[in-house]
């Protein structure tokens, strides 16, 4: 076994026959794939057979703790879900913070996978080295918060078993919803490409873990030394308002500043919201009002999130969390709302329902544009009357999403699927790429972002592999190559891919390139990592999961609006235009891969490992 | 006169206790001076985070406005920073 790092066993739960299974690690795997999406996409190739339903009971959800979980390692806190998407219908995987992760492994596991589906709703317990499976029936049904607060009392009075972790989905991934989430330990999310639905369709209310087991660490000293100058580091970084404020310090300027989606991408935050308006919807604003205290993840030193009290305002709900900046953007510039109510009131019964943010922020939008052009009507919406700006209207359309009542039932499920089932109206206005509402950080101002949202396997995400983060004089210099093509294009995916694998949070590398994902999994697992091996094998084996699949160059759609076609008139990205097909052709060729289909080849697979797969899907030259 | 403004806290960043500055000096001003003046150009120029500036309601790049932008009197300049997300 790897010397550190991994509790060298991972769980397979049928949820059909009631069948749990232990296995041990095929150790190449974890040498090769380290952890995260990449482990899974590898898990799921063997696990599901070929264009397997992702709703079917054939389908698989995994959940995979990181090599870094556990250890104390700075940042090093989030865990990875895996399946297919409903959406896509290619690979998808999404992570979180909490502490569900580090509890996996404590527990004795680095991994669940789940197939099947049971006759009635249950929630797995995970205890050192056991699992078992209970009914889940008298929560079915209930919010996320609600139900996940069951259950634990529940565990606590049966089991004596106090802070057990948690994992679940709300009433949303009951229904399958496509944009279900997974939520966990209360308001943690999981949230990108409708696992929630994947998770709910096994018939899977919540997993509960409760461990007490010791993780090996490879080189103690080690780990401890670069955590002492990771903490040096940080006194000297400028850290305090991400420590006050959480991402939500950030709206102001991206609202200002072009970053955030304006009107559904399609125009300039400066045109709407002055200084004043754009202040009122950062969290600083919210937070001298609302904040009660922070909160962290499992070995974070920053603590991004915060709970709040709302006692007034349009509505005042009480006990909540600070919504994130993406929520924030989705529910405030994206919709042209300017009360800062409404993106807080969003994000609680989003979280409620288990139902990611970005996409139903996105779909809000989408629907307003199509209401305003006359493609929808009150007929589509239960009388809703959608308006740029109106905040109310918003979150009726948000608590049918919630709900899954009336229109609720086509809107629950995304920009794509409404649109595809209201007949394709409005379908100029879906701002998605490949039915993926994407992140809210514009590729007119960070280039490398439009190839991340439109070519990377999990499409959509802001926090793929990308050269995106970047704001420099030569942005638009794409012809003569430059920063966001080709090999810097794959380099800094690489170092993108071993982060999510790790299962470090990318919060600690806006803080400095102190923070190595390497010189962390070194450390703690013993491996050498040679980072751009590892980067290819790893962006390798999730296409290849899509391409084993059929999913090809054409299949990865995006809105031309999105790109700047036609581009923007006024602020930082005044004119600015993405060649995104550019970007992805040089990419894909310094990857290995063809230029029609954007599949790779089969030496490009077998030079990083990938011998079974190169057989089965790669192309010859 | 000329108002400069941070948002979101940029000027705890900058180490200065006010958020407004006011600069009465010769008017138009390059935004360069203008940064001298207010002594914040080192120290914006060593955050490594894209810094945009607004003004007259255009919003432009650090470097950019540093370069092209001459501010006339009684405007109001605001700069602040994109810093992540997530």
């Amino acid at each position: 076994m790897l010397q550190g790092g991994y509790m060298g066993k991972y769980l397979v739960v049928d949820t059909t026959t009631g069948a749990i299974e232990t296995k041990d690690w095929n150790e190449d795997y974890l040498k090769d794939f380290v952890g995260g999406p990449a482990l899974g996409a590898r898990m799921l190739w063997d696990m599901m057979p070929a264009h397997t339903d992702a709703l079917a009971p054939e389908s698989v959800f995994g959940f995979l703790a990181s090599p870094l979980n556990g250890t104390n390692v700075l940042f090093g806190g989030r865990y990875t879900v895996v399946s297919k998407s409903p959406v896509t219908n290619g690979f998808n995987d999404a992570n979180s913070g909490g502490f569900f992760g580090p509890e996996l492994k404590k527990a004795g596991f680095d991994a669940l996978f789940i197939k099947g589906k049971s006759e009635k709703p249950v929630y797995l317990l995970i205890t050192d080295d056991a699992c078992e499976i209970r009914d889940a029936s008298h929560v079915w049904g209930q919010d996320y918060y609600e139900a996940e607060e069951t259950v634990r009392k529940e565990i606590e009075e049966k089991d004596g078993l106090k802070n057990v972790r948690t994992a679940g989905i709300g009433p949303a991934g009951e229904r399958g919803s496509h944009m279900a989430a997974v939520m966990n330990d209360m308001h943690h999310t999981a949230g990108r490409g409708g696992p929630g639905a994947v998770l709910g369709a096994k018939g899977v209310k919540m997993v509960c873990v409760k461990g007490t087991k010791k993780i090996p660490i490879a080189d103690a000293d080690k780990v401890n030394e670069l955590k002492k100058g990771y903490l040096a580091a940080l006194k000297e970084a400028d850290i305090d308002f991400f420590k006050d404020h959480g991402s939500g310090e950030a709206a102001t300027g991206c609202i200002l500043g072009n970053d955030a989606s304006t009107r559904n991408w399609s125009a300039v935050g400066s045109d709407y919201y002055t200084p004043e308006e754009a202040e009122k919807l950062g969290a600083p604003w919210a937070d001298e009002r609302y904040k009660v205290k922070s909160k962290a993840c499992a070995a974070c030193p920053l603590g991004c999130g915060a709970l709040y009290k709302v006692e007034d305002g349009a509505y005042p709900i009480g006990d909540t969390t600070r919504p994130q900046y993406e929520t924030i953007a989705a529910f405030s510039s994206n919709i042209l709302v300017k009360d800062p109510a409404v993106n807080i009131y969003a994000n609680d019964l989003l979280n409620r329902a288990g139902i990611d943010t970005i996409s139903a922020g996105g779909t809000v939008a989408w629907a307003i544009e199509a209401f305003e052009n006359g493609d929808l009507t009150e007929e589509d919406t239960d009388g809703i009357k959608l308006a740029w700006g109106d905040g109310n209207a918003a979150i009726e359309l948000v608590k049918k999403m919630c709900s899954g009542e009336g229109c609720g039932a086509i809107f629950q499920h995304g920009t794509k699927y409404a649109c595809e089932a209201l007949g394709g109206r409005g379908a100029q206005f879906m701002t998605t790429f490949s039915g993926i509402e994407p992140g809210q950080h514009d590729p007119r101002l960070m280039p490398g972002l439009g190839r991340a949202y439109k070519w990377d396997p999990v499409p959509g995400r802001h926090v793929k592999g990308t050269t995106g983060y970047i704001i420099e004089d030569d942005k638009y210099n794409f012809e003569e190559g430059g920063p966001h093509t080709g090999a810097a294009d794959v380099e800094a995916t690489s170092y993108t891919e071993l982060e999510s694998a790790a299962g470090f949070c990318q919060f600690g590398g806006i803080y400095g390139s102190q923070f190595s994902a390497v010189e962390d999994v070194e450390a703690v697992t013993g491996l050498t990592i040679d980072l751009d091996s590892y980067g290819r094998r790893s962006f390798l084996m999730r296409l290849s999961f899509n391409v084993r699949e059929g999913i090809e160059r054409k299949d990865y759609t995006a809105n031309p609006r999105n790109l700047g076609f036609p581009a923007l008139k006024g602020g930082p990205t005044k004119g600015a235009q993405i060649p995104v097909d550019l970007l992805g052709e040089r990419f894909f060729e310094a990857l290995g891969c063809d230029q029609e289909h954007f599949w790779p080849y089969k030496d490009a697979l077998k030079a990083v490992g990938l011998n079974d797969v190169a057989e089965e899907i790669g192309l010859e030259r | 006169m000329i108002t400069v403004r941070f948002l979101s806290g940029l000027e705890r960043r900058l180490g200065l206790s006010e958020n407004n500055y006011i600069y009465e000096g010769p008017v138009p001003v390059s935004f360069r001076t203008l940064c001298e003046q207010v002594n914040i150009l080192n120290e914006m120029d060593a955050i490594k985070k894209p810094l945009l500036v607004n003004c007259s309601g255009e919003t432009l790049t650090w470097d950019k406005a540093l370069c092209e932008l001459n501010v006339p009197d009684g405007e109001t300049v605001i700069m602040f920073m994109i810093n992540g997300g997530g």
